[in-house]
């Protein structure tokens, strides 16, 4: 008897569960649909694009890598890439760095005009970048620093640590103080207590950091617009931009640039994947 | 320091029972109340990042209250103070424009991915096969880039050949094709599309985070009195939810509000202003039509209005709730 009505009850689970599935399906592939556009158009000859009834599903259509190809030989992406390469690194590696000791500042001592801190990180997280790209370009001016990679490097940092810190610290924050406080007792210096206590505990915390800071520096358009000038300086946002200016856009060599410009954050994302929903989460929901 | 000897250093320090350990403990100890290591860890960060802010606010401010549009900076400077500018900007018609624009942008841009990501994270929330793969491809759209999304979307809602046009015809709703990021009653909508395509991963991970937040025992107790599932939804999933459903709303409408990238790169605020956000605005009237002293007067007059709006949430109700994600 128990045994029947439990057997029912897996039968009717089962058909609610595939039902849930084949939703989840339908809308992943409905909200992907972009994605798997731009990387279709990439690989289609022109002619298969240009269409007045384009084939969703391209049955039987030959692939052509023509897109591929002309873009690597008429644009510059490969030094789009390298100069956006080192601004990725050097942004995020910059901001990673100062929002631990901030973060680590901020939850484990009592700092003198902290509210001041905590506002100051607070308005340069939702002040529009804009207003500050005015600033940055006389600033990087006089500092002869302008159409450089590093003034666009200390323009993410700026942009981007407001953000990182505060996530370090929610994280930090969820972390037990006797932990490292017993490693101070242990005679661990507070920093020796940081860098082998609180960090080797906190990597899911420091994964989303720098995730956010590698994609934020990565998709930067505002700061490489405003203080690169020189072509050899451009960044992909802005190889990106400048190929929509065109008046004829060459969609099958854009959507071939934009398949190009996800493939690096994708694959970053794939390694950061499992620390991510906890480390942008953990500790930021209170209420 | 070699990393051996420090290892070396800490175990003496760690062995229990060990004379050397007790001058090192004390020292510590004391080192711990001090509040200047954290000082000094703080002080980069706020160099680089108030700093910066200081700049751009005093930089902005002096160049809001000179009455030369145009010319080279050191001109500017040097010009007699007047606040011509903020009177300017204050009965520009395209300003309060630009204004409503941008509460369009925000709303639009917080209210579809906010559909979609308690959608997707209802969904993501039930048990199926391959439960890790669709989680991870739904987030897929936030880690493309604004300009890649936006360029996807330009070519999909081309007027000639895009995708979204071509469908729309098949299905007979239209019968000419839209030009939607040249039609200024339309353009508004169009870069709607794809911020609210990246944003709403942000809301599925959130309000999924959220869901499993709820214990079964709270729906096995709702079961018991009797709730069917819209009971349940309304009764145990809602509330327990509505903190992160605030945060994420929060969160998002200040990611917004601040957003250059698509707008810039799709249709730099037009045609004929009609996508020019507030933030898009302080960019253009500074770089495209070499207005600093307008540029700087809005940049104040918004730094002001942010400025008010964040010192009233941290300060006022949601002090707790808001901390951390702020």
């Amino acid at each position: 008897m128990t045994v029947a009505i439990a057997t029912r009850r897996n039968k009717i689970q089962k058909f609610r569960l595939n039902w849930a599935f084949v939703t989840t399906i339908v809308v992943t592939v409905v909200l992907l649909f972009p994605v798997y556009w731009m990387f279709l158009t990439a690989v289609l000859p022109t002619s298969a694009v240009l269409s007045r009834t384009p084939a969703v599903i391209p049955i039987g259509q030959p692939l052509s890598l023509d897109a591929v190809k002309g873009v690597l030989t008429e644009t510059s992406i490969l030094s789009w890439f390298a100069r956006s390469a080192v601004v990725t690194i050097g942004a995020s590696v910059l901001s990673a760095v100062l929002s631990i000791f901030a973060a680590f500042a901020m939850s484990r001592f009592i700092l003198p005009g902290s509210k001041a801190v905590g506002f100051t990180l607070l308005m340069g997280r939702v002040l529009p970048g804009t207003l500050l790209a005015l600033p940055f370009f006389v600033l990087f001016q006089t500092m002869g620093l302008l159409d450089t990679s590093t003034s666009v490097i200390l323009a993410n940092t700026a942009a981007i640590t407001p953000f990182t810190a505060l996530m370090m610290k929610s994280y930090f924050d969820g972390i037990p103080r006797e932990l490292d406080e017993a490693a101070m007792v242990d005679g661990c210096s507070r920093l020796g207590a940081l860098w082998r206590v609180l960090l080797p505990v906190s990597i899911p915390g420091v994964a989303a950091c720098v995730g956010f800071a590698a994609t934020s520096a990565w998709t930067d358009l505002l700061f490489s617009r405003t203080l690169l000038i020189s072509q050899e300086q451009w960044t992909i946002p802005m190889g990106i931009a400048s190929m929509i200016g065109d008046v004829n856009v060459n969609w099958n060599q854009l959507m071939a640039v934009g398949a190009l410009s996800i493939l690096p954050v994708l694959v970053v994302y794939w390694f950061l994947q499992p620390h991510l929903v906890s480390g942008m989460t953990a500790g930021g929901v209170k209420g | 320091m070699s990393i051996t000897e420090r290892q070396n250093k800490y175990d003496v320090a760690h062995t229990p029972g060990n004379s050397k350990a007790q001058p090192v403990r004390r020292r510590k100890m004391r080192k711990a109340n001090s509040p200047w290591i954290g000082v000094a860890l703080m002080a980069p960060t706020m160099l680089w990042v108030g700093g910066t802010l200081v700049f751009a606010v005093v930089l902005l401010l002096s160049l809001s209250l000179r009455d030369v549009g145009l010319g080279p900076l050191d001109k500017v400077l040097a010009a007699p103070l007047s606040l011509v500018n903020y009177a300017e900007v204050l009965t520009n018609a395209d300003t309060w424009r630009s204004f409503g624009i941008s509460v369009v942008y925000v709303a639009g841009s917080t209210a579809i991915p906010f559909a979609i990501g308690l959608g997707t994270a209802l969904l993501l929330n039930q048990k199926m096969p391959g439960q890790r793969l669709l989680r991870t491809l739904v987030l897929v759209p936030w880690a493309v880039p604004g300009v890649t999304a936006t360029i996807a979307f330009m070519w999909m809602m081309a007027p000639t050949y895009g995708v979204v046009n071509y469908i729309l015809r098949t299905l007979g709703i239209i019968s000419t094709d839209i030009n939607w990021f040249a039609d200024d009653s339309l353009a508004l909508l169009a870069v709607i599309a794809p911020t609210s395509w990246k944003a709403f991963p942000f809301f599925t991970l959130m309000l999924l985070a959220g869901l499993q937040s709820v214990g079964k025992e709270q729906y096995e107790a709702a079961s018991m009195d009797g709730a069917g599932k819209l009971l349940k939804f309304r009764y145990v999933t809602l509330p327990a939810l509505s903190p992160f459903i605030f945060i994420s709303v929060i969160f998002n409408m200040m990611y917004a509000f601040r957003e250059f990238d698509f707008i810039y790169a799709s249709t730099r605020g037009g045609p004929a202003g009609a996508t020019e956000t507030i933030a898009v605005r302080i960019y253009n009237q500074a770089f495209e039509r070499f207005d600093l002293g307008s540029a700087a007067a809005l940049g104040i007059l918004t730094f002001a209005l942010i400025g008010a709006v964040v010192f009233f949430l941290v300060r006022k109700k949601f002090k707790g709730s808001l901390e951390g994600v702020l």
